[in-house]
């Protein structure tokens, strides 16, 4: 699975983690456009895996809270302190969540290159 | 492998006009690409026009309400509340509503002309091209039901359906891959667009699993039919619709103990089919405060529509309604599911961060270049401790290519000091012997950690810092003529060896390692030599402070030299006493 060591430049580690998926599935040098939108669009599928898997672990009055946090314009504080209280376990649960997903992905990306050249 | 541009001139004449006298007589699609079908040979002319007419009517949808990339790119700011906002315009683009779509995207790309003709000749051709392809292999049909059976199971709650969903799924790939080709994507970008479809399509897949959306397009049903319950004829043409759209029956069994509000909304109905007038007004009741308040701005539309049921009592008409309120239904369900997907996106993202965090507290120097992030890609924990020297690692930096080494390799690099480091990347790169890839990789790395070493990294921080990897290498031995390279062993900020040399001088030593990265000592710069002997001067010491030889230069770093220098010592002690 592809682990978010470190995320230093760009705050968003989810993206990270998908460049690295990206990158391991040999989609290193793609078009700056096509680069983009596969970013774009497995950040947004990892960020639902994740979502997904917290529905889990957390109650329907917790997640209610959440949302209303999150329509209120809750700081980035504010937030990681409600996931602090109502997830304990949050960062493991979110590696758990990105193997799954990027080991997934890795897997598809496997089959598809494993493909003859003209399909 | 037929590809769409090459349709058209299989035709014969007859088909072409056959063509013609549909399209001139106002023909609906379905009936043109039959003819297109039965032209080239299908050998099931219906079953391909009906497929193929999904994924044309998918392909004009999309490309009418296609999307700006410079929306999407919203995904990349900063701030998550416009990501989010990117997000839900994403999903709301149909990204992967289903398999076909997902052709259809690769589809749309590829064709050419207006979007607003009737029949656009290019997409049917493609639509064409694609139902031919999917309709005439067995195993391919197979698959294809298989997803479609198991996809109801999904939306009736039924959880241990998605592995043999996701299993279907994968048998299409190649399909999925093959019709992006067809229509005319190269390999790479058809393989790349099939792995995202697929991922975005198991997304959905455990969406649904999530009964959300299942509830309310039940409860939706549920109300339409109620609309139609003055008129055993309507609610008769009501229920046949939607059996056809939805398949609610089946789930309404599966889903009724899921929900107190459904469970009475059924009873009612129930009630109301056989007559009873108070079980059919509660069940209005019910529906208008439960779901439709939800959706106010649907309220009115579908208002308007169950009241024409009264008034336009012939079948015909009835059924023309019926359809528009199926696309009201369709729209619920698609922002339903949309704003599903929506709340589990920035329910990932905002936890996301929670857990990572911005590292708001740590930035790199305004003018460094961008820092270098390092990811590992295997499974376990994040203890760099416990790693095997085979796990891949991935290096990423701003505007870089990222390369990938082993950990076994990166360790080594881990105590350096950036410079030190980018001092070895450099050698690495430049050694004839070393395999080509090997020294792109580095010199890739040697650049990325030169711009950081420019930026002020040089002396406090080590490249394992630098990465946001913890390591605490174990010392090693030290031995004449061995290499030395200036490392920060505890990571950051390490602190430095200082003592009282000769005439009351502050001196400082740093930390050396050798060249797999473990501690062997500190090294000591004679302050005195120059003046004295015309020349620096380093003296080098043991981790526990004994002087034990000096250091000498040579175009690929430094090396140990066992014992005193010509001349000897000017400042440098022969014990020195750390201080953290």
């Amino acid at each position: 699975m592809p682990l978010v060591l470190n995320t230093h430049s760009y705050r968003d580690p989810v993206r990270i983690f998908v460049e690295t998926i990206l990158a391991e599935a040999g989609y290193s040098r793609l078009a700056p456009e096509l680069q983009a939108e596969a970013v774009a669009a497995l950040t947004t599928e990892a960020q639902k895996r994740i979502g997904l898997d917290l529905l889990e672990a957390i109650d329907r009055v917790s997640l209610a809270q959440f949302h209303s946090l999150f329509d209120g314009g809750a700081t980035n504080e504010e937030l990681a302190a409600f996931f602090a209280l109502r997830v304990p376990d949050l960062e493991a649960r979110l590696r758990r969540s990105l193997a799954g997903f990027g080991t997934e992905c890795l897997r598809m990306a496997k089959e598809l290159r494993d493909l003859p050249p003209d399909i | 492998m037929m590809r769409a541009d090459a349709i058209r001139p299989l035709l014969r004449d007859a088909d072409l006009l056959a063509l013609r006298d549909a399209l001139r007589g106002g023909g609906d699609a379905r009936t043109v690409l039959k003819i297109m079908a039965s032209g080239i040979g299908a050998h099931d002319a219906d079953a391909v026009a009906e497929h193929a007419e999904i994924l044309l009517n998918e392909m004009r949808r999309r490309r009418l309400e296609g999307e700006s990339f410079e929306e999407r790119a919203g995904l990349f700011s900063d701030d998550w509340r416009v990501r989010a906002r990117a997000a839900a315009s994403y999903d709301r683009s149909g990204t992967a509503a289903a398999p076909w779509a997902m052709i259809d995207e690769q589809m749309t790309l590829a064709a050419a002309g207006d979007a607003n003709e009737v029949l656009d000749g290019s997409l049917a051709a493609s639509a064409l091209a694609a139902a031919l392809r999917e309709t005439s292999d067995a195993a391919s049909r197979h698959l294809r039901s298989a997803l479609h059976e198991r996809w109801l199971l999904l939306e009736a709650g039924e959880k241990d359906v998605l592995d043999r969903w996701n299993e279907a799924l994968r048998g299409l790939l190649p399909q999925l891959a093959a019709n992006g080709i067809a229509a005319g994507e190269n390999g790479e970008t058809a393989r790349l667009k099939t792995l995202l479809a697929a991922c975005a399509l198991r997304g959905r897949a455990r969406l649904r699993l999530s009964g959300e959306r299942a509830s309310t397009e039940v409860i939706f049903s549920l109300a339409t039919a109620a609309g139609a319950q003055d008129d055993e004829k309507k609610r008769r043409l009501a229920e046949e619709a939607f059996d056809e759209t939805l398949a609610a029956s089946d789930t309404v069994h599966s889903l009724e103990s899921s929900s107190d509000f459904l469970r009475a909304a059924r009873a009612d109905l129930a009630a109301a089919e056989g007559g009873d007038e108070s079980a059919a007004r509660r069940l209005s009741v019910r529906l208008r405060t439960g779901l439709l308040r939800q959706h106010p701005e649907l309220q009115e539309r579908v208002e308007k529509l169950s009241s024409g049921f009264a008034r336009h009592p012939d079948s015909k008409k009835m059924s023309g309604r019926l359809r528009r309120l199926h696309d009201v239904v369709a729209a619920v369900l698609m922002e339903n599911e949309s704003n599903s997907a929506e709340r589990a996106r920035r329910l990932g993202a905002a936890a996301s961060v929670a857990a990572f965090g911005f590292f708001s507290d740590w930035r790199p120097p305004a003018e460094a270049a961008g820092p270098l992030c390092a990811l590992a890609v295997a499974s376990g924990d994040a203890d760099p401790e416990a790693y095997d020297d085979d796990r891949p690692m991935t290096l990423i930096a701003d505007g870089a290519t990222p390369v990938h080494l082993p950990f076994g390799f990166l360790k080594k690099f881990l105590p350096l000091t950036i410079e030190a480091a980018r001092r070895r990347f450099e050698v690495i790169a430049n050694d004839p012997k070393t395999g080509s890839a090997l020294r792109a990789k580095c010199a890739a790395l040697a650049d990325v950690a030169g711009r950081l070493a420019r930026a002020g990294w040089r002396t406090n921080r080590s490249f394992g810092a630098m990465l946001g990897i913890r390591f605490s290498p174990r010392p090693g031995e030290i031995r004449d003529g061995m290499r030395l390279h200036d490392a920060v062993p505890s990571g950051s900020f390490a602190a430095r060896i200082a003592w009282t040399g000769k005439r009351g001088r502050k001196m400082t030593a740093g930390a050396l390692a050798d060249d797999d990265g473990a501690p062997v000592g500190y090294a000591a710069y004679d302050p005195l030599s120059r003046e004295l002997r015309g020349r620096d001067l380093h003296a080098v010491y043991t981790l526990g402070g004994v002087r034990i030889g000096h250091l000498s230069f040579d175009e690929c770093g430094k090396r140990l030299i066992l014992g005193d220098p010509d001349g000897g010592f000017v400042t440098a002690p022969g014990v020195i006493e750390t201080i953290d």
